[in-house]
Parts: structure tokens; sequence; C-alpha cells
């Protein structure tokens, strides 16, 4: 599957022609770049042992775990000793903890980081928040929650990512003006609707409103910038089991690989091009209960994370090898005057410290790229039990959104010292 | 501010020591060291060497020099008399030897200074201060930036002593420079000595961690760096850093992780001085805010003026008062309205806007008039940060009539904060008040009792709002308050539990509802006896109400409930629209439009709670969902209109009054509704502009992403008693999606043309029609795969196939179609009764499924009963597709299946296993059973067994089971043993076993259960009202459930009577 050059080619006339939005890509001078962040999620925790940087600063060494990424070391900031605090335990709590900072129960939910990055970049980039889900089994376990803390669903079909950025539905501009059309009285029977009821139902209301105003917005824009096509979906991935009963393709864990990559690449480009600023690309789900063939392990990840062995070091270590390769097509898109890398904070997280004793103290965090936002990488970093609530800060600031603290597990917020070395 | 200062100066030099004094005594050597510090309280430890003889017992004494006041001790006994401090050994640690060394340590708090003590004596002789240690921290000084004349740079101090509370971070000037504009701290020069010291939101340095700062200075062409830089006098280590200016190091400027100045350090200077601007957000709220901008000329008169600025967060104008306005990307330019184009030297202009903001407001960095940069104080006071979200939220009941809402400020950046209240499960918040900074306390009046709620409350400030902190609330109902208060105010110790007269004799079962008012008054005013203020209003009142209605109701032999029973309680659900899932979507456009397509996995998935995926609240048209419908919109109209035109259109002749009359036609099915003669005219307006079938595409199109085919309404219409009833055509809808999944039939909307579904028979009639038509069994498969799997039926997993060959997706799907045919059959074909669903002796299988457990055939190539008579089946434990769905992929699961136990079929919901920590759970033997290894696990910690005692008997009840579901009766060469203990399956405490001997032994008493049967009604009644029911359902409920029990938990009449249960077609007006 490719996108055609007549889409690019509308793209320039509009962009000539001063039609659609001025996306920041458009507004910013050649050389500077707007910052991007991925949240990069892969289940049940890890071996400390196997999994941490041994020694600090930039005199280290990686365990099995963490192996895959040697060779893009120079790129990351290994971190230990950071803690995700509050009364939430195990695989469910610490979904919950991981990206909003709260105590990780489900009373006291609040916002994740990634969604509120989202919110705040949404009148910049035709797509506010990525959020891509890698071949989950059951889709309850989530860690990207709205501002009323309702899990947001993430799109687990590659293709249909791919559709609505770079798909072909924006090739035809009389199709994008039924298209707005139809919105366009949608959202006056909406109007209607919110009048007539006042608070009743206002939330739903509110955020059908945003979704009506994004995709009329992404209409209008028709894209930002100009994108260069490339090889999308190499092995011709299809989507054909659609009925009821069936497993679709998408969630078919043989072909967790392929699919992965079809998600990756979606993400990559769609930073490259500026349509968004904030990706979270979510591995399987907690409490991963499915047989990964391509790890090489005949165990679950969650069946081999209790038991602490070489098979959750295999897995563990494939999934390392997904975000080195990660780092290094970031690294190879070039970017204003440096790489995507450069621009683009990776976080890497997950549900549990020690996935065999389901704590949250010494939390497996990576962080990578970011150089240009001053993240001195090729480091390891230890501290002492801090909140990652800290961590979750300094994401923020390193988007240019200046809070002090996220969560509320941080008693004396703040961002994370020494990022910049 | 001067306080603080001085203390930091002894904090940052780490425990710097007694004032300088020398003890005269050197028996013993001590260390009184600060660990950490807050604005009101600091943690400290004490070490004492002993360099005298060996002491058995010790007392260290010393006296807090500034009131310190010690709260919380460890490793001795403490006293503090005012300033005396004298602490004495426990048990353990009671003998010192010669040369060894005692460390205790306390909490205590501290007002203003923190001094320390001035010596500290062991058994009555003064000891000697300890040395302290070298420097506690590093800095460095980086020029970032150099021009002619002036120069930016970057100071950075890493405290690697104890934690600070505040700072001043002192230099010399080498060359005369000066500094002109300092951020993120404040500043004084004098001569060559530059003094910064903190502000409010960084003052705090915790050990390790650093703070940041930088400045613009002038300087004379030299400008060398300082030799060093002092922390609270103390000399800080240099780090390394070069202390020349380097060329930009970087292409892209560093982003600051603090706030810049507001000019920045450019090599011109801008001329400034001509004028002054003032920009001040002076409110502001979810998205939007209003600002007021004040210019004052310095400069000679002007006639006419243009102020701009641009905007640095994506902020849009949307109104502007006292001027004109334009907007162009970030870029806002103002100019005069007729009145105030003149400016005289010296004078002010004012003009004010709203805008719109996405989450937070920066504020620009400068403003000009015309052309020229003003001088430009963004608010008098800058707040450069949103505050923290309020901590320790708490809530509190009042007489069931106010809630009390208590909490603690995060930091000092509020200014204020805002209190939201929702109905518990609901989605819509309400603002209920909004306090100043200072208040930390909200009483709520406004509530209703029969309520739950939900509170959150967040500090906001110009910048932004914090997180919010959330907080729920419960109030029963009058007569469940009451009820509490009977036993609470120690009614029943003197009355009786069943107010008949109680040791004291005095019944209160003659009491009558005539003379509720004076009960209430006999209560309010007397009792109880030993405290009359103690009950008063509701207090008063629920009691006197319980007396009449329950005690002597049921004295009299009457009352105990009843349908009448919830006759005045408001109706448990909410208004709201309830947005199409998945399968509804697929259904509802397949009947409309005549066609058979499959939707389901185009669409974006349900967002589920409690396993179903229709929940009212959390299923939201996000953007990727309302893109998905679009999509299908226009390749469903598409479709429609090529295969099957005749049958969509209700006329032939393709004219004006054709498309009136299909307007009319289809949107009443699309909407379930009559179209409103607005709605009609609008639609018309899409006939005309191309052809006709455009027209009826476009139509079509239009109405399936319109949010009245999305939703299905459930707003009700207001009536006399402040409640909504269902309109007939959202009753026929409520019933419809109910039982068939999809929109109403002719003959429901026929009904609710003529009014014909308000009555509990007319419900009842059309429900059973419905549920006699052979499609509504693939819905009520939709209810039966949900309870039992928490997911759609037909989502098995995948297993792994090295594991389980022979678990095919031919496989699956049978399992999927048993578990609805099993159902199906026993409520429709066989008893109707709950207890078959657990005891059946039979299977309902295919071919695949009968080989797949090997069993005989049932004949033919269909579904039907097959005897089993060696008890390997017995009905919903033993379903394949329950058995598959709660095992790995490669093995059985003991805990999930008995999670599955309790929380599908006994509605326990367990606890989420706590934050332990370190829980190590020893490594099983791998050559061991599934139970063997399961049961090593769970038993290892205690703290993991007070929840898995319940999870593992029911579990290992499963074992005879693989993970796909195959009978095995030994696993690793070793005999499965399947019995266990059942825990509190009536009332879920540990103490009430029932054992087992095995799954059909576990079968048989799940079978018997109460609490089981009505399980499956209570999720039933969650399925049909989109949400978890709460307090507020506990009548509608249990009276559904009460006419479910009547009648032997016949499951026809559970899925029926839920049309019949009170605010089935009712609904509450929102508060």
């Amino acid at each position: 599957m490719s996108f055609s050059i007549k889409r690019r080619d509308f793209l320039k006339l509009a962009g000539a022609t001063g039609l659609g939005l001025s996306f920041a890509r458009l507004a910013l001078g050649a050389g500077s770049s707007p910052h991007r962040v991925i949240f990069v999620y892969t289940p049940d925790g890890a071996i400390p042992a196997q999994w941490h940087a041994q020694g600090t600063d930039t005199s280290f060494t990686l365990p099995a775990m963490t192996q895959p990424l040697e060779r893009v070391r120079q790129h990351c900031m290994f971190l230990s000793g950071l803690n995700m605090v509050g009364p939430g335990g195990t695989h469910e709590g610490g979904i919950i903890k991981l990206l909003t900072g709260t105590g990780g129960q489900s009373s006291t939910l609040g916002v994740s980081l990634d969604y509120y990055l989202g919110q705040v970049f949404k009148t910049q980039t035709i797509r506010p928040h990525l959020n891509l889900n890698i071949v989950p089994i059951y889709t309850d376990k989530h860690i990207t929650y709205d501002n009323n803390g309702v899990p947001v669903v993430p799109e687990m079909n590659p293709l249909a990512a791919f559709d609505s950025l770079f798909g072909a539905s924006a090739d035809d501009s009389a199709r994008a003006q039924r298209r707005i059309s139809a919105l366009d009285h949608s959202l006056s029977e909406l109007n209607a609707l919110r009048t007539r009821l006042g608070t009743t139902e206002k939330v739903k209301l509110d955020t059908h409103l945003d979704a009506l105003r994004e995709l009329e917005q992404k209409l209008q824009s028709a894209a930002a910038g100009s994108c260069p096509a490339w090889n999308f979906n190499p092995t011709g991935f299809q989507v054909t089991r659609t009925a009821l009963w069936q497993n679709p393709e998408f969630l078919d864990a043989s072909r967790m690989g392929t699919i992965a990559d079809l998600h990756t690449d979606v993400a990559v480009h769609a930073l490259a091009c500026d349509l968004t600023r904030v990706v979270t690309l979510k591995w399987n789900n907690s409490v991963h209960d499915n047989v990964i063939k391509e790890a090489g392990s005949p165990m679950t990840c969650h069946g081999a994370s209790h038991e602490a062995g070489q098979d959750f070091v295999t897995i563990k270590a494939w999934y390392m090898e997904r975000f080195a390769r990660l780092i290094e097509q970031l690294q190879a898109t070039p970017d204003g005057g440096g790489t995507l890398l450069d621009n683009t904070l990776l976080f890497h997280g997950s549900c549990l410290a020690n996935g065999s004793w389901h704590n949250h103290d010494d939390m497996p965090f990576i962080l990578a790229g970011g150089a240009a936002g001053g993240m001195a990488a090729g480091r390891s970093l230890k501290f002492d039990g801090v909140p990652h609530n800290k961590l979750l800060v300094s994401i923020a600031r390193f988007m240019g959104v200046n809070i002090n603290s996220f969560g509320d597990q941080d008693s004396s917020p703040g961002p994370l010292p020494g990022l910049s070395g | 501010m001067k306080k603080r200062i001085w203390f930091l100066a002894f904090a940052c030099g780490l425990a710097a020591f007694f004032g300088g004094r020398v003890s005269a005594a050197g028996r013993c050597s001590a260390n009184y060291a600060i660990k950490s510090q807050t604005a009101s309280g600091f943690t400290a430890e004490v070490s004492i060497v002993n360099e005298g003889r060996a002491l058995k017992g010790w007392t260290v004494t010393w006296s807090m020099p500034s009131g310190q006041k010690i709260k919380k001790f460890w490793n001795g006994k403490y006293k503090q008399k005012k300033a005396a401090v004298t602490v004495k050994n426990l048990a353990s640690n009671r003998n010192i030897g010669s040369g060894a060394a005692i460390g205790f340590g306390f909490e205590a708090s501290y007002k203003g200074g923190n001094d320390l003590p001035a010596s500290i004596s062991l058994n009555g002789t003064q000891c000697s201060p300890t040395p302290t240690p070298g420097l506690a921290c590093e800095a460095s000084y980086v020029i970032r930036d150099q021009w002619n004349t002036g120069f930016t740079a970057d100071i950075r101090i890493r405290n690697d002593g104890p934690a600070l509370a505040g700072w001043k971070v002192t230099w010399e000037m080498p060359d005369g420079q000066q500094v002109t504009h300092l951020w993120n701290g404040q500043y004084v020069q004098t001569n060559a000595r530059v003094e910064v010291g903190d502000l409010d939101w960084n003052r705090n340095i915790p050990t390790g961690s650093q703070i940041e700062f930088g400045f613009n200075g002038n300087h004379g062409g030299t400008n060398t760096a300082p030799a060093s830089l002092n922390v609270n006098g103390i000399a800080c280590a240099n780090a390394a850093a070069s202390p020349s200016p380097s060329p930009a190091p970087s292409a892209t400027p560093v982003p600051s992780p603090t706030p810049r100045p507001s000019s920045g350090p450019s090599p011109t200077p801008s001329p400034g001085g001509a004028c002054q601007a003032d920009y001040r957000v002076t409110s502001q709220w979810d998205t939007g805010f209003t600002a007021n901008v004040k210019i004052r000329n310095d400069g000679a008169v002007l006639d006419g003026w243009t102020v701009a600025w641009d905007m640095p967060g994506g902020q849009k104008v949307t109104e502007l008062w006292n001027g004109q306005y334009t907007q162009a990307g970030a870029h806002v330019a103002v100019t005069p309205a007729e009145w105030n184009r003149r400016i005289a030297g010296g004078a002010d202009i004012e003009f004010g806007f709203n805008g719109s903001h996405s989450g937070v407001n920066a504020v620009p960095a400068g403003l000009t008039l015309n052309g020229s940069a003003c001088v430009t104080n963004s608010g008098g006071d800058p707040t450069p940060l949103a505050p923290g979200a309020p901590t320790g939220l708490s809530a509190a009941v009042a007489d069931n009539a106010v809630v009390n809402l208590v909490w603690t400020a995060a930091d000092a950046y509020a200014q204020g904060f805002r209190i939201e209240r929702r109905t518990a499960g609901g989605v819509d918040w309400a603002l209920m008040a909004e306090t100043a900074a200072g208040a930390q306390s909200f009483g709520d009046g406004t509530v209703a009792m029969g309520n739950d709620y939900e509170y959150r409350v967040y500090a906001f400030n110009a910048v932004g709002n914090s997180p919010p902190a959330i907080v729920s609330a419960s109030l029963p109902t009058l007569l469940k308050y009451g009820e509490s208060q009977y036993q609470k105010q120690g009614c029943a110790s003197c009355h009786g539990k069943d107010g008949k007269g109680g040791f004291t004799n005095k019944p209160l079962i003659h009491f009558t509802a005539a003379q509720l008012p004076s009960l209430t008054e006999i209560i309010r005013s007397r009792m109880p006896p030993s405290n009359p203020a103690n009950c008063l209003s509701n207090c008063a009142a629920g009691t006197a109400k319980y007396i009449v209605e329950v005690l002597a109701a049921a004295a009299s032999g009457g009352g105990g409930g009843g349908g009448n029973a919830c006759a005045g309680n408001p109706p448990p659900g909410g208004r709201a629209l309830r947005l199409l899932t998945r399968l509804e979507y697929q259904k509802t456009v397949n009947d409309l439009l005549g066609l058979s397509e499959n939707l389901v996995h185009l669409l974006p998935e349900e967002n589920r709670v409690d396993g179903f995926d229709n929940n009212v609240a959390t299923n939201l048209v996000t953007s990727i969902r309302l893109e998905a419908f679009l999509t299908q919109a226009e390749a469903l109209a598409a479709k429609a209109v090529q295969q099957n035109w005749n049958a969509l259109l209700p006329c032939t002749r393709q004219d004006s009054a054709c498309a009136r009359q299909f307007v009319e036609t289809f949107g009443k099915r699309a909407y379930r509704r009559p179209l409103t003669t607005e709605e009609a005219d609008t639609y018309a307006t899409l006939f005309g502009q191309g052809s006709f079938r455009e027209g009826v595409e476009a139509a079509i199109t239009h109405m399936l992403v319109s949010p009245n085919f999305l939703y299905r309404s459930e707003l009700g219409e207001a009536q006399a008693d402040g409640t909504y009833k269902l309109t007939p055509y959202e009753t026929a809808s409520a019933l419809s999606y109910l039982f068939l999944g999809s929109l109403p039939d002719g003959e429901l909307v026929s009904a609710a043309d003529q009014n014909l579904l308000d009555t509990p028979d007319q419900r009842i009639a059309q429900a059973s029609r419905l549920l006699s038509l052979p499609r509504s069994h693939g819905q009520v498969g939709q209810f039966v795969g949900q309870w039992l799997l928490g997911s759609s039926p037909y989502t098995l997993p995948e297993k792994d196939q090295a594991v389980y060959p022979r678990y095919t997706a031919a496989v699956k799907s049978a399992m999927s179609e048993e578990l609805i045919g099993f159902f199906d059959h026993v409520a429709f074909e066989s008893t109707q009764s709950f207890p078959e669903l657990f005891t059946a002796n039979y299977v309902v299988v295919d071919n695949t499924l009968a080989g797949y457990y090997g069993l005989g055939s049932p004949g033919g190539s269909g579904f039907a009963p097959v005897a089993v008579s060696d008890g390997t089946r017995t009905g919903i434990l033993t379903l394949g597709a329950v058995l598959s769905r709660y095992a790995n992929s490669n093995e059985s699961h003991p805990f999930k299946r008995g999670g599955f136990l309790y929380k599908r079929l006994l509605c326990r919901d367990l606890p989420l296993p706590a934050n332990a920590g370190f829980i190590q759970a020893p490594q099983p033997d791998p050559n061991a059973t599934t139970r063997q290894r399961f049961e090593f696990h769970s038993k290892s910690d205690t703290s993991c067994y007070g929840c898995h005692q319940y999870l593992d008997g029911p579990g290992f009840g499963f074992e005879n089971y693989d993970g796909a579901g195959i009978f095995r009766a030994s696993e690793n060469g070793q005999a499965i043993d399947a019995s266990g203990i059942l825990r509190g399956l009536e009332t879920f405490t540990p103490t009430e076993e029932v054992s087992f001997t095995d799954l059909p032994d576990l079968s048989r008493k799940v079978a018997a259960s109460p609490t089981a049967a009505q399980c499956a009604a209570r999720q039933y009644y969650r399925f049909t009202t989109g949400r978890r029911e709460a307090s507020s359902d506990s009548c509608a409920l249990d009276s559904f459930l009460q006419n479910y029990s009547v009648n032997g938990y016949n499951l026809q009449t559970m899925l029926l009577g839920i049309v019949n249960a009170p605010g089935f077609a009712s609904r509450r007006a929102d508060k």
C-alpha cells in the first residue's frame, strides 16, 4: 500500500494558496523543529539485575535484557531508582500509575501525560495524540486516560491508522468537501442537542464536538506540509477477517512483528511530517498471556515474568531489539537541521518494576533521543527512590509545557534533575 | 525571609556544629545532623560515640534552642519538656562499649528558625562536636551567549549536602560586570558582589538535586567568569564548565525547563522605554480566558496606534473590546476604536479581550506599540507555574444533608480552588464553587438523599489548572439513613432491634404514619436521652420514618418492601445518550439499508466496564471513532443506493415531494423517531444540488454521522414530579436494543406512534414478542458472552499450537456457539431455571465440538443436546469457552478461573492486590502439577494469601480441564486433585467454608446458591442499564431481583422482568 503522488501535489497547492490552517511545520523556519515525544510501553516489568545498566554516567554495561540497546547506547539514558508511588498495586495499579502519576487506584483516576500533551498541541497538528496498540489480547488494560479519567481506547489496526493520516481520502478534494458538508450538518445537530441539554451529557457532547472539530480541521488543512511517499506495508498485510466471530488479522499474535512494524512506520512518518507531536506505542497489554513466537520463547510474556528466568530475558530482549530499531529509524530520518531522534524524546515504561515481585520500585525506565532539548544521553543515571512524577514533569517540559507537577504522588514536586547532564 | 536565609546558612554547612563551642569533656563526641527539612518540619539524626569506658544504660540530653518540637522518635525513648530533651536507651541498645557508637533520630516541627543545639550530653557529660564534612555543593557558571557589551549566563547549583529549604547564591564579578535582568531568582548587586535569593517555587533543593537560574548582564569588554560561587556562605566546588563563551553550540535553541526572561538576550537591545505594557489574564477557565491590556505611552503624543504581540501557546482572540483586532497565526494586532485614537504622552489606554487556549495559557513575551517594544509586565506578581493538585481531599457527610470537603493546597501557586460535583457514575461535572487561595474546605448543602456523588477539587491560577483531586460521598435514602441512625444512636439498645420495646419495654411499633411529625419532633427534641442534640433534622426524620414504615409495618404483618418500596424514590438512572456499540451499529445499518455487512472489526473497540461493551459513560465519540463512522457512512450509503435503490425509496417520481417523503420515512427509522420539521427541511436541501440519486446518497451519509443516529436517546420528557419519562419512541428503542440489538421493527414503531408502550402489560407483551423472534437469541448470547467472558462471546483467545494443536479456529467458533446455545437451551427449551445452568447432564454441541470433547455426535450438522453420562460436562463451569478464556495460551490458570467464579458468577469484587513491594515468590518445581505450582506461589506470602484464599480453592476445582478445555484425569503423570474449599460463597467472609470434591460438586453448590442466582440477574441489570449499579439503584435492583427470586430464579422472568423494573422507562433529573 502506498499513496499517490496526486495527493502530494494537492497538498502543495493547498499550501501555496493558503488554503487551510497554518500548521506549526509551515510556520517554523528551516533548521528549527518542534519537539515530539513517544511513550513506549512493554508489558509485565523486567528482572532488575538483567535490565538496569551496571555502572554510572558514561561508564556502564548493559545486561542481557537491554543488551540490544548497546548499539544505540549513545542515544539512551538508562534510569534506575525511580519509583511509581501510591497504594495501587501490581499490574492493574501499574498501568494507571505509569502515565497519570496518580496513586494507581481506579477510584482516583487522572489524566495521563500522553493525552494531556496531545491536548496542548491540538491546535497545531491534525492528530493531537496518535495512540497505537500492538496486538493486545484483551483490551481493558489501558494506560491512556482522558481529562475525566476515562480510558482512551487506542487504535489497534495499523492500516486504519495509516488511512486516517496518509490515506487516499484526501486525494479527492470533492470528496473532502462532501465529508466537510456531512460533518457540518452533524455539527449543527450536535449543537442543537447541546443547547437543549445544557449540562446533561455535557462531557460526552463536548468530546464529540472536539472529535468533529479535529476531523474538520484535518479535512480543511488537507494535512500539514508535504509528506514524501514511502513503501508502506511492503508485505501486503491485509484485514479480511471482519466478521463478528473472527479474530481480525491485526489481533493475530502470530503476526506480531509485521503488525508492529506497520504501527511503528505510521508513528515515525506521522512525527516526521509533524502530523502529530505525541505518540503512544503500547506493546500488547499488561498481563500478556500470548506466546510471541518471533521472540524465540515458548512461554508467554506474563508466564515468563513470573518465572523470572531465561525465557523472560529472551522476550524482554526481543522488545528491546524493537525499541533499538525504533531509535535507529528516528535517527535515520532528517528533521530540521538534525535528525528526528534529536527532536523526539522516547520514554520506555512498563506496569511493573520486577515482573516477578509485582512491585513498583526501581522501574524499568529508559529515555532516548531528545538531544535538541538538552537531553544528555549515553549515560546511566541512578536515583534513590524518586517518584517518577518528576520524570513525567521533565517530559512535559521537554515538550515546552512548563509544569512543575504531574499526578499527585510527589510530595516535593519538580522535574527530574540531571537529565541535561 | 531573613530568618530563613540565616537558618539555611547552617543547613548548607551540613550540621555546622554547636556554634563552634568546644566542650570540656571529651568522653564522648556527638553529631546532630538535619537530614531533610520542609517549611515547618525536619528530620534529624544524632550519633554519639562513647569515648570513655563501657556504659550500661545511657541518657542523652540537650536543649532545643528555637522551640523545635519532636513529633516522632526512633531508636530511643524521648521526653521533651519545653526546650529540654531527654533520650533514654531502649532495652535493645542499652550497652555501649568503649569506642562504640549509638544513633537515634526523630521528626520534629519548627517555626521560624531551626537552630542547632549548643551542646549534647551523654549521661550528664557534655560531648565534643564531630567535625563537619566538607563542601556540600557544586556550581557551574556558563556564559551562554555574549555580544559587544552584553552577555547571558546560566548558573546551576547542585546540592550535595542535606536538603535545603531556601538558598542564597553569592559571587564576586571579576571584571565589573553588571547584572541587568535575572530569572528564576531575585538578585541584589552591590559593586562586584552579586547575591541571588530563591523564589517560592524553587526554594527547596533536595539532596542531589539542582537549581538553575540565569541572567543578562553588561560587560566592559572583558568578561571573565567568577572564581567561585557560594551557597549560603559555603564555597561550592566548580563543576567542569567552560567559562568562556562558546559559539552557538547547537542550531536548535535549548528549550528552557524554567521560565525565561520576558525579553531575550538580544544582541541589539530594543530602545524600550517609549511605552510600558501590562498584559494581565484576569480570569481563566477550561478552554478560555479573559485578559486585560494596558499601555502607557512614554513618548510623544500619538494619534492612532497599533499594539501587537505574538501568542506563545496557540491562543486565539475571540472577542475584543475598546479596540479592533486582527489575528494571523500567533500574531495579534490591535488598532483603536473611534474614540481612543489619541494617547497623550504619559497617558494610558486600555483594552480587553476574550480568547481560547488549549490548556496552557502562557503570556506573551512582549508587546509592541507602533512597532517599538514596550517594557512589558505580565501580571504584577507572576506565577509562572500551574499549581499542583490539592492533597488529602476528604468528604464527610453531616446529617445526610451536607457534604463537607477538606483539602490541603499542594503548593503556594494556587490563586483559588474550583469545586465540581457530579452524580457518581455520571460524566458531567457541575461547578459548585470557586474559593480563594486560602480556603481549604467547602460545604455542599445542595445534595439530595439517595445519591452518590463525586467531587473534584482543583487549584487554578493564571497559568492553568492543577489536575483534580477526587473524592466520593454517599448519601443513603432517608429511610436507609434512618435505619442506620436507629442503630448508631443506640435506639435499638433500649427499644429493641425490632422496635417492640426491648429491655426498657418502651415499644415504638404503635406509631402510625399520621404520627410521623410528632414522632419526629420527639426524637429531635428528646432523643437519644443521653444527648438529645445528637439526632436532629434528617436523623430525626429518618429514624421516625424507619420506625413507622419498617418496624411498625413489619410488626403488623405488612411491609417487607415490595413493589411500592420504590415509590417516591427518584429513578436510579440518569438521562443519557447511549452510543451504539459496534455490533449495534452493524445490525442497525444492515436493518436500515437492507445490507449484510461485517463491520465490527472496522470500528474502534468499546471501552468496556464490568465486561460489558455498552457502558453509557465511557463510550465516547472520539476522533478515531468518528472518522470510522464517517468512512462507513460514505461506503454504506453508496452501497445501499447501488444495491437497494427500489427498496430504499418510498416513491418512484424523483421529485421534491418524493425527496421529502424519503427524508421523513427513512429519517424516522434512522433517528428512531420522527424528524422535526426543521431537521427534515435541512435534509431536503441536499436534494437539487446534484442528481436525485446523489441527494439520497448524501442524505443517508449525513444521517449516519448524525448524533441523532449514533446515540440512542434515553433523555426522556420532563414530568410534573421532576422526573423524566422516556418518550414512546425511546421506550421502543430501549426494548428493541435490549432484545434485538438493533433499531425498532415496524410493530414497535407503530406501538410507539400510538403510545402503546406506557403500561407494564404493554411493555411485557412487546418484550415477549421480541424474545420469541429467532434473532433475539444472538442478542441474549451477547449478554451471556459478556457476562461470562467479559468480552464478546466470539473473542476467545489464541493458544499455543504446539501445546494445544487441536484448538483450531473451527473449535473456537464452535465453543462460542455452544456458550450461546447452551444458555438458550436452558432458558427457552428446558427448565428455564438458573440451577440447570450448573447441573446440566448434557452439552449443546455440533460434530466438531463433540469430537473435541470426546463425546457422541449430535447427528446432523448443527448444534443439539448430547447427553453426558460420565460427569465430565456439567454446564457453565465446563463450557469450552469459559475454560479456554480463563487460561493461559499454554496452560490452565487456576487463579483466573477462581477469579472468574468470584467476579462473574458471584458478583464479588476482589480488591486489586495492594502495592506490597517485595514479594518474591519462590520458583516452583517445573515438573509439579499446575495445582502444586500455583499453590506454592500463592501460599508463599501471607499478604498474597489474604485474597488468594478466595481464588485458589475454586480455581483448583477446574484442574480436570486443561488450558483449552479438554478433560484430563492426570497431569505430568500425577492424578488431578480437583477438590477444594470455596470460601465466602454467600457472605464473602473467609470463615464461611464450603468443601467440594470436584467440579461437578462445586457446580451443584453454585447452582444452589442464591448469591450466584442473583448475580446472574445483577449482571443482566448492568447490561440493560449500561452502567455499574450505585446505591441509588438498590431499590429498583432489589425489586427486580425479588421478582426473579419468587419465580424460582426463572431465566425468562429475569430477561423479561427487567422491562418493568422500577426505572426502566424513567430517568432522574440531573443534579
